[in-house]
């Protein structure tokens, strides 16, 4: 149980330092009210647009989705697509520090060692969404329906993405710089396509091929009370891209000295 | 049985030969130092012996283990002191030190108390609460050395561990490290400073393009050269000195003035050192100055490979 020490100073180091969740509860809080009130005060009242035509559609597929639960998912699920690059620069300046070394030096093995680091940041992701729904259940009365347990499957299947892309993409690259702004650019990318920035106004097509969006769909639905079951297809995507990810940084590390 | 057994060790990095046939032995208690200039191969050497890095060829055992079959065992007694200062810069010394214990299986009361060692050995113990971040250059290396040894390792294995410090620092680490051997711990000690492994080490190796070229304690490998010692003294004056008293010393094989200099060549300093004062005394002359220049470890590598140590 020896990588439980290396999952805990994962998580301490993340959440002793302050520049890091605070800023990103922060910011995506006031990013979500934003969003609502923007959609309210323009688009909802302005004369229909093709744009708007398109929301109205995808929001009319999920049921009725209120706007305030769309955006609630859709950040939710930002917010630990962005942390999964704060992640991939962690790892990889642990690399650079060579203390991963002196990990690697000790009696632990490399499985031990990848399972510690695995488990901390999947974690802390869950820490860092538990304490967004809190924010925005507590400061702007969002309900979150109860169905806790979904949400949480979803959560983890979600930060297991977010971690494997994370500790694939340092190895790959290695260096903090060039791993921070690929991760950053893939990142944006697919958030930006996945449509949820415009409440699914464009990008309607493209969006279903992206992870974010397979994520907050399924988000959607667990919060409007539907069961798990009906977004079964959104989770083993989600999960079959992790365990591709996964895959290969198996299939890079067991190449290379370390 | 030696701790420590490398044999035909080799290892490249592309076209370059890092190590090449390297042949290794190391018994139990030793103090061993491994000393080269730059890109002699001594940090890929010991990254092969914890493991960090594949050989191309050869074998590795540590007491007696084949380490390709048995790393868990054998990483458990091993320390490693990096090259480079590992350690994290966010979190205090003492979490850092204890950080590297767990992974050592200690825990609990135990490792509090290991770790109190580690802190007290390095000379941090009132910093213990202190991030890196504000340490100096020297301090960091202490720390550095403590989470290596916190699980008090058989084998400590030290990678250049006083490159760019003060003089404190230095003096702290190199007395430590002779602690270390006292107390029974194996150390394998790397350097390109010749004047610490000679005062540190028990045996030296030394390395250059990925071989060892000298192997030896102190003695044998300065006995590699012609040991022709000069003993130079400044006299108060040297009117009527009687040179012949001097040359006619045994182990002396010439003695000469310039001036009030007084040069004498020998082939053991230390043995007649104290004959020669006897006999300027007995002339009522007063020592004012006196330089020995023992030929050094550097003069051996420079007669070995033709280059100096450092440049
Ligand atoms: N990761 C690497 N990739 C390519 N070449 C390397 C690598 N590490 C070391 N080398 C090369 O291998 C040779 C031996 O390097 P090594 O670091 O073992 O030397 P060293 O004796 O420890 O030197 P120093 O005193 O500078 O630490 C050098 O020529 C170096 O350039
Ligand atoms: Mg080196």
């Amino acid at each position: 149980m020896r990588f439980y020490y290396i999952a805990l100073k994962e998580i301490k180091s993340f959440i002793k330092n302050p520049y890091i969740i605070p800023p990103l509860l922060i910011v995506h809080f006031l990013q979500f009210v934003i969003s609502i009130n923007v959609f309210n005060n323009f688009v909802g009242e302005s004369t229909i647009t093709k744009n708007t035509f398109a929301t109205i559609e995808i929001i009319n597929k999920n049921n009725n989705t209120n706007i305030v639960i769309f955006y609630g998912a859709f950040i939710l699920t930002q917010l630990l697509a962005l942390s999964s690059i704060i992640v991939a620069a962690y790892i990889t300046s642990e690399w650079e520090n060579k203390t991963y070394d002196r990990i690697l030096v000790s009696p632990l093995s490399i499985f031990q060692i990848n399972i510690g680091i695995f488990s901390g940041y999947i974690t802390l992701m869950i820490i860092i969404s538990a304490l967004f729904m809190f924010l925005i259940s507590v400061l702007y009365g969002f309900d979150w329906g109860g169905a806790y347990f979904n949400i949480f499957i979803i959560t983890v299947s979600l930060s297991f993405v977010c971690v494997t892309f994370a500790m694939l993409i340092s190895n790959i690259f290695k260096q903090t710089k060039i791993v921070a702004s690929i991760a950053t650019f893939t990142v944006v990318a697919f958030i930006f396509l996945s449509g949820g920035l415009f409440a699914g106004a464009v990008f309607n097509k493209i969006s279903r091929y992206t992870l974010i969006r397979w994520a907050f769909d399924a988000y959607i639905s667990v919060i409007e009370g539907k069961p798990l079951g009906s977004v079964s297809i959104n989770l083993i995507n989600i999960l079959l891209t992790g365990i591709i990810f996964m895959a290969i940084y198996i299939m890079i590390t067991r190449k290379g000295d370390r | 049985m030696p701790i420590v057994k490398v044999n035909n060790l080799v290892k490249r990095y592309g076209s370059i030969l890092a190590v090449d046939n390297l042949c290794l032995s190391i018994e139990k208690g030793e103090t061993f130092g491994l000393v080269g200039p730059n890109c002699a191969g001594k940090s890929t050497t010991i990254k092969m012996l914890v493991g960090l890095l594949k050989p191309d060829r050869g074998e590795i055992f540590i007491n007696g283990i084949d380490i390709v079959q048995n790393h868990k065992e054998i990483k458990r007694n091993i320390g490693l002191v990096p090259q480079d200062v590992a350690i994290y810069e966010n979190m205090s010394a003492r979490e850092n030190i204890e950080f590297f214990g767990s992974l050592y299986g200690l825990y609990g009361k135990n490792l509090k108390e290991m770790a109190s060692e580690a802190l007290e050995f390095s000379g941090l113990y009132e910093k213990q609460n202190e991030r890196p971040k504000k340490f100096s250059g020297g301090m960091k290396r202490r720390l550095n050395i403590a989470c290596s040894i916190v699980h008090k390792p058989q084998i400590l294995i030290m990678d250049e561990p006083t490159v760019g410090i003060d003089a404190q620092s230095r003096n702290h680490i190199l007395s430590s490290v002779k602690e270390l051997g006292k107390s029974g711990t194996t150390v394998i000690y790397t350097s390109h400073y010749m004047e610490e492994v000679e005062s540190l080490c028990t045996r030296i190796g030394i390395v250059d393009f990925g071989r060892i070229i000298a192997i030896g304690n102190k003695n044998e490998l300065k006995n590699l050269i012609d040991s022709e010692e000069i003993v130079a003294m400044e006299l108060d004056n040297t009117s009527d000195f009687r040179l012949d008293e001097l040359s006619s010393l045994d182990e002396v094989s010439s003695a000469v003035l310039h001036g009030n200099q007084l040069q004498i060549v020998t082939s053991n300093s230390h043995g007649i050192l104290q004959d020669i004062i006897e006999i300027i005394l007995r002339q009522d002359k007063k020592i004012i100055n006196i330089n020995l220049n023992t030929p050094s470890l550097e003069n051996v590598f420079l007669k070995l490979t033709g280059r100096n140590l450092r440049d």
